[in-house]
């Protein structure tokens, strides 16, 4: 009875989890770089009993459905967003394949965010304060003309000062976001270096979030939703039908 | 659900300090070595509701995991420092910096401030103070009987006295430049001071050690496009608007939420 309304709720929560995708997806549409995330709902998960799932943590066969295991999956939309051109010598956009590669205190993190800078050290650094990686190693900035050409070579006054590590991964879904603009790899995942690399100087990758198909999938999202309320209130008012006007003894 | 309310509402906050900027650059369209600035940004952390790669069923792995991302958070308003056009003028001691470098000025505190605004005057003791009337370093005092002033381009300052035929010299400027200028704080009217993240200055005469040369009776006029702002303040507009869509849809379906139970 009240298990067929527990059914419902997971198919609700997964368009919760919709709507706080989407409302991401938006509120970066101004972080450089930034890649959208696209929640694609799978057919359930095999298990091999036929109800409940399995849990993570202690491997018990539990009923019903969790959250941590609603049949959905996030994944990056990885599409290369606008070059916005700017002007500004240090900020660099990579057409096509490929990640700048930058050194964090927690390790090697990759971004497509291309907006740089030189910091009191003279090394080239994100807006973060992380150093960009060369070739061999952080990559050092004095003079007066910095030119990067397509291979991704800095040259700084006429002389060539380091090359840009570019990297690629064979498997993207390998790479999970972490914030500020950065992603991490998981331990083992295969890093190329892309065969053509075209680094352009002086525009910087949007956000590729398409605000009109964000637009549409919220729309989508709050009606599907509005049809799970209508549902649930249905099988409700059913099963107050059974309890209340079943049983009545008429007079 | 209040996650995707807090979510939308970054993203308007941000489109807000967005709007800020631009605004603020478009208000120093006419600000006479103004450097533009640009708000950038970048996403919050992400939550793990489930690991990439965990196996959901015997034998079978997720491909990938559910993170959701919480919104997203300035990072900086960095300064562009791209060269301004330079205007001629008739003043003769209006200055402007071709390539890198800041004219230095002696604030009444003591301090020293860095700024790209070449309008200087005369005191009436003859020194050479900028609009706010603050003097240049090093000081250059104008001998009260000169007929004309020149400024080289490496910045030697020379003048023609009375009854004489030769100029003589009585100066010259000297320039700073910065490892890392976008890291200069702005003190407004047109005036920049050192930080930590700036580094120290490197001090030198004009066109050595990768410093501008001066142009005497140029002014260099803001780096502010017009056109490009506009562009951005559409886009930033737009993207405010569809970031309290969001907000609206979330409340929508509180609503729905909250109407479950008649």
């Amino acid at each position: 009875m009240s298990g067929t309304i527990a059914g419902l709720v997971p198919g609700a929560m997964i368009h919760e989890l919709k709507l706080a995708t989407l409302a991401n997806n938006l509120s970066n549409m101004g972080t450089l770089g930034f890649k959208a995330d696209n929640v694609v709902q799978l057919t359930a998960l095999p298990e091999s009993g036929t109800q409940g799932y399995t849990d993570q943590v202690t491997g018990a066969r539990l009923p019903g459905a969790s959250t941590s295991l609603l049949p959905v999956g996030i994944y990056t939309d990885f599409t290369p967003g606008p070059a916005n051109t700017t002007g500004n010598p240090l900020d660099l956009y990579i057409d096509g394949k490929g990640f700048f590669a930058v050194e964090t205190p927690l390790g090697t993190r990759y971004t497509r965010n291309g907006s740089f800078a030189v910091d009191s050290e003279e090394n080239l650094v994100t807006q973060e304060g992380y150093k960009v990686m060369g070739e061999g190693g952080a990559i050092q900035i004095n003079g007066k003309q910095v030119t990067v050409d397509a291979d991704g070579n800095l040259i700084v006054d006429g002389a060539q000062t380091g090359k840009l590590k570019i990297v690629e991964f064979e498997d993207r879904n390998a790479l999970t976001k972490v914030g500020k603009n950065l992603f991490k790899s998981v331990a083992g995942a295969a890093e190329s270096t892309p065969e053509e690399v075209h680094v352009e100087q002086g525009a910087v990758e949007g956000a590729n979030v398409d605000a009109v198909r964000m637009m549409t999938e919220m729309i989508e999202t709050l009606r599907g939703y509005e049809s799970y309320q209508k549902t649930i209130q249905t099988l409700d008012s059913v099963e107050s039908k059974a309890v209340n006007e079943l049983g009545r003894v008429r007079s | 659900m209040n996650r995707s309310l807090s979510i939308a509402a970054s993203g308007m906050q941000a489109q807000q300090l967005n709007v800020d900027v631009i605004s603020n650059n478009i208000a120093n369209l006419n600000t006479t070595g103004f450097k533009r600035g640009r708000a950038d940004f970048q996403d919050l952390i992400y939550q793990t509701l489930r690991p990439a790669g965990v196996s959901a069923a015997e034998g079978a792995q997720t491909p990938t995991g559910i993170q959701l991302g919480l919104g997203t958070m300035p990072v900086g308003t960095q300064k562009i420092f791209l060269q301004g056009n330079l205007e001629q003028t008739e003043n003769k001691l209006d200055m402007a910096i071709e390539g890198d470098g800041f004219f230095q000025v002696l604030l009444p505190n003591g301090d020293t401030a860095y700024t790209r605004d070449g309008s200087f005057n005369v005191d009436k003791d003859g020194i050479i103070v900028n609009a706010q009337g603050y003097p240049l370093e090093p000081a250059i005092t104008i001998p009260a009987d000169s007929l004309s002033i020149s400024i080289a381009t490496d910045g030697t300052v020379s003048v023609v006295q009375e009854g004489q035929v030769e100029a003589s010299e009585i100066g010259s400027i000297e320039l700073a430049r910065f490892v890392n200028s976008a890291g200069l704080s702005s003190r407004g009217r047109n005036l920049f001071l050192e930080t930590d993240a700036s580094g120290s200055p490197t001090i030198a005469a004009p066109g050595e050690n990768g410093l501008g040369n001066i142009a005497q009776g140029y002014l260099e006029v803001s780096n502010v496009s017009v056109v490009d702002e506009m562009v951005k303040m559409i886009a930033a507009q737009r993207a405010y608007e569809t970031n309290s869509k969001a907000v609206k849809t979330a409340d929508e379906m509180l609503d729905v939420a909250n109407n479950l139970k008649r």
